[in-house]
Formats: structure tokens, sequence, C-alpha cells
């Protein structure tokens, strides 16, 4: 599914969080979103998938506005959001959070082989199904984040800082799940502040600093970048 | 020896009605957020409900305890479409909203029954069960013990093994990620004050026969919900009902040993304690993060 923004703002009490971002997602694509705190890349994705309205500008995928619909239209609309921070359901287990993902639908057996995949991607998950989430570690968490929203079969997957908090070698293991996923088809939107990992992944990357895109090219040239290596990549 | 089981037996018939009287307000705050100060008086229209249509014009009990439940989650929802909703993101403002319910509902039921006596309700099942010679329970508060004990057992199977109910409660634990889930919380605060409007009904038309009914019955069941709310843990169901039980025992002993005025009084005070000591509540966890 292919997603475009044209133009959007976002004020939080009459603080311009977002000063009018545009940028197009192809069906199929792996983009990303790099900048620093405060850039303004929560404030993006959360205004793609509803929780937050614009001040102006527009949403569409496949050429259908969004920008107007509540958070849980958006989700049966076909793109998944997996919050920044994991915001998995602490007192649920493993498995009713995975069912919870898939709240809008009520096809059973289509909803078991969906978790199958899930537990395919993340074995991890299938072993404490029946644990509670609160006591998973952060990484499991995360991977049950992304799980959950896989589980409404996601056209559009989006991504807050996956990689926040873990240990390089679980932030390998889940980069190479998302081009997976990428690979099977869904569009995949990854916002980090780990440019590096980011820039590895992707096919091409946007820089957002103080809420505008102020440059956007393939990723290689991206890494490539003066600017970017500098403020980005640390060399 | 006799005094104390009676008192035992006393604590758990009551603290049925305590679960059920409590669990609306748990319930509604937990996914909204608001503190519903007109609850009580749910509980008062459901007695209502019953000393109006069964003790003065004759139907049948059992048929106007089902009516209780109907016309009292029919108020609740209304509540919710036009005060709460409305007010969703103001929590003072749905609190006040809520304390003015709370006086509708009180003239309504004064101009509805007349001022004067409190009303009673004769038991309209008669007889008591006598165990060992000495244990006495009315087969009225068997009825309502039951009964109770049915609605709590269902109310948790449906908030732990129905995806409808880890709706409810994945909305009570975090509203946004629940949305992002396609979640509707407008639905399921509809579903939760249903069912605590609902309980709460149940709960004043179980209690009709066995308590005084007047205009100011509510107080005290929003006192003893508080209580059973905040002990537990503010939001925890399975704390609420926990808390419930354990409230209702001590509050019949102080009441046979001493009084009613001091078994509320030690109440509040053990509220504050444990609002000082552990604030999350017996049942609830420590906010992380
Ligand atoms: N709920 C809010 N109320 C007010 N201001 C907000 C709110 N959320 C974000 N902001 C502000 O909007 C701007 C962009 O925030 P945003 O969370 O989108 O940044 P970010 O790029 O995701 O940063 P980080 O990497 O730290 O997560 C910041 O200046 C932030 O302070
Ligand atoms: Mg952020």
């Amino acid at each position: 599914m292919r997603l475009d923004v044209t133009d959007l703002k976002v004020d939080y009490h009459n603080i311009a969080a977002l000063k009018g971002i545009s940028f197009t997602v192809p069906d199929g694509a792996f983009i990303t979103m790099i900048g620093s705190n405060g850039a303004g890349k929560s404030t993006t994705l959360r205004t793609i998938s509803g929780l937050v309205k614009p001040s102006a500008g527009t949403i569409s995928v496949d050429g259908e506005r969004i920008d107007r619909a509540a958070a849980d239209k958006i989700v049966a609309m076909g793109i998944s959001h997996v919050p920044e921070g994991r915001r998995v359901f602490k007192d649920l287990t493993v498995i009713e959070n995975l069912y919870l993902g898939a709240f809008i639908y009520k096809d059973q057996d289509r909803i078991d082989r969906d978790l199958d995949e899930v537990y395919s991607h993340f074995p991890r998950l299938r072993e404490r199904s029946s644990q509670q989430a609160r006591t998973l570690s952060g990484g499991e968490q995360q991977m049950l984040s992304i799980g959950r929203a896989l589980m409404s079969r996601p056209k559009v997957l989006l991504l807050d800082e996956p990689s926040l908090g873990l240990a390089p070698l679980v932030v390998q293991e889940i980069g190479e799940i998302l081009q997976e996923i990428n690979k099977n088809g869904v569009t995949v939107i990854l916002v980090e502040q780990n440019a590096d990992l980011a820039l590895r992944l992707v096919d091409y990357g946007y820089v957002l600093e103080n809420g505008r895109i102020i440059m956007s090219d393939k990723a290689e040239n991206l890494a490539n970048n003066d600017h970017v290596r500098k403020a980005y990549l640390g060399v | 020896m006799d005094l104390f089981i009676q008192t035992i037996v006393n604590g758990i018939i009551q603290s049925g009605f305590y679960a059920l009287a409590s669990i609306g307000l748990v319930l509604v705050f937990g996914v909204m957020r608001v503190v519903n100060f007109a609850h009580g008086e749910l509980v008062m229209v459901g007695a209502y409900t019953v000393w109006l249509v069964h003790a003065q014009h004759g139907a049948p009990y059992l048929f106007t305890v089902v009516l209780a439940i109907i016309l009292v989650t029919g108020i609740g929802l209304v509540m919710e479409r036009f005060l709460f909703r409305p007010m969703m993101n103001d929590p003072l403002g749905g609190l006040i909203c809520s304390i003015g319910v709370l006086f509708i509902l009180q003239v309504i039921a004064t101009y509805v029954g007349g001022e004067g006596p409190s009303k009673q309700v004769p038991p309209p099942f008669e007889g008591t069960m006598v165990i060992m010679d000495s244990i006495r329970i009315p087969y009225q508060r068997l009825f309502s013990i039951c009964v109770s004990a049915a609605a709590l057992v269902t109310l948790w199977y449906f908030l732990t093994r129905s995806t409808l109910g880890w709706a409810v409660r994945a909305v009570s634990m975090d509203r946004e990620a629940a949305a992002l889930q396609g979640i509707s919380t407008v639905r399921i605060s509809m579903v939760a004050i249903g069912v605590g409007a609902a309980m709460a009904g149940l709960a004043g038309a179980l209690m009709a026969p066995l308590t005084n009914i007047n205009p100011h019955m509510g107080h005290n069941v929003i006192i003893t919900a508080f209580i059973v709310t905040i002990v537990g843990g503010i939001g925890s169901l399975p704390g609420a009902v926990i808390a419930a039980v354990l409230y209702a025992l001590f509050h019949t002993f102080v009441t046979t040993y001493f009084s009613g005025t001091i078994a509320t009084i030690s109440g509040l005070l053990i509220m504050v304690l444990v609002l000082i000591v552990r604030p999350t509540g017996i049942m609830g966890h420590r906010v992380s993060e």
C-alpha cells in the first residue's frame, strides 16, 4: 500500500511540532526517518495512525484520505503502529496481547494461522505465550509489540524506535525480521535515532530536524553524507 | 463462639453485595478515568424499583430484579453518552456532572416514594436455614449471596476469558495502545458502564428486601465502594473483589461487636492507611517507568 503525506502540520497547544512535511512511500518500500530528540518523528507516526490530529495537510493511502479518521478505524484500513516504548498490555498474557492485535477480525482459523506466523518470526513468544507481558524482558516486549501489530494484517507497518534500550544482538535480530516482513510485501516505515542500524536496513531515508524534512535520499547516499555522518552516525 | 461463626457467615453474605456494588465504580474508573459519584444512587434506583414495582404493585420479585438491572443499565448508558463522553478529557468535569446526577436521582426517588420513614420490602423468600442448631441463614440472604456469586463469577470469566473482556482491561491499562489495536474506546466505555451499572442495579434489587430503602442509601454504598476500590487498588478488578470480601468480614465483625458507625470510621482509616503505605492497593502493581 502506498502512503502519501502532503504538507503535514501538527501543533501541540500552538507549539509547532511538524511544520509542513511531505513525503511518499511507494507500495512495498522500506524507508526510515531519522532525527534527534524532539525532531518530530513520533509525532509523524502518531498523526498517520490517528492518535494526533493534524492542523493542516493530508495523509492518504492508495489515494484515500485517512487524516480525519479515528485511530481504531485506521487500523482496519491496513495501517499498524508499533508505538514508542512498546506499550504492551502488561497485565495480560503474551497470547492475550496477540489476540488483541487481531481484535478487528472474527475469523478464528485465520487468526490462529497469523498467530503461528508471528510465533515463527519470534519463537520466544511461543515459549512464553501464557506468561504475563510484564514478566518479559525489554527485547521480548518489543517482539510482542511487533507481533501484536502483525496480527492486524498490516499493509503499512509503522515502527517507533524499536531498537531503544535493547542489546545489539537483539537489535540485529529484530532488524532481520523487519526485512523479512518487508519482503512479504508489507510497506515499512521505521523511525530511529539509531541511524546506523536504520540505514543498513532500508532502501530510502528521510532526515527530520525541528519538524522539517531537511534531506532525503537513498540509504547508502545518506550514510555517506557529511551532515548525516557528523550528526547521526558519530563519525 | 456461635456468635463468632455467625458473624463470619454474615460477613461472607455481605461481601457478595459489597463486591457487586463496588465493581461498577472500579470498572468505570479504570476505563474512563472518571469517578462516578452517582454510583451509589444506581444501587438506590435498583432497590427503589423492587420496592415500587414488587412491594407496591405486586409484580413478581424476580421480574423486578430483571427490571431493575435493565433500568439502571439504561441510566448508566445515558450518563456515558451525555456526560462522560463529552467530558472525556476532563475528569473533574465528569466527576462534577456525576454529583449532579446523584442529586437528580435522589430527588426523583423522593418524589416517587415520598418523604418519611425508610421503606421496607417484605422478603419474597421466607424462612431461615438453620445449620447445626445455631447458625441461621435466612433464605433471602442465601438467595442474594448465590446470585451475587454467580454474577461475579460470570464477570470474572468475561474479563479473563473473552476477547471483549481483554479489550476492556487493555483500555484501562493503556487507552492509546488499545486504540492502535482497533479497539473503539467509546464502545468499551459503554461496555464498562453498562456492566458496572447492571451489577449496581442487581445489587440494589438483591438488597431491597434486606435493608432500609430511602433516597440517601447510596451514601453508604459509595463509601463502601470507595474503601474497597482504594484498598484493592484503583483499577484492579481482582483486587476490588478480594478487598470487598475482606472489608465485608471486617465491617460485619466491628458492627457486631461494636457499632456500625465505628465500623465505617475504621474502614475509612484503613483506606487512608493504605493510601499512605501502599498507594497502589493490595493487588495493584507499582507503576513502572
Ligand atoms: N503531547 C505533547 N504535548 C506537547 N508537546 C509535545 C507532545 N508530544 C510531543 N511534543 C513536542 O513535539 C516535538 C516533537 O516531539 P516528538 O515526540 O515527535 O519527537 P521525536 O522525534 O519522536 O523525539 P524522540 O526521539 O525523543 O522520541 C517536541 O518538541 C516535543 O516536546
Ligand atoms: Mg519519539
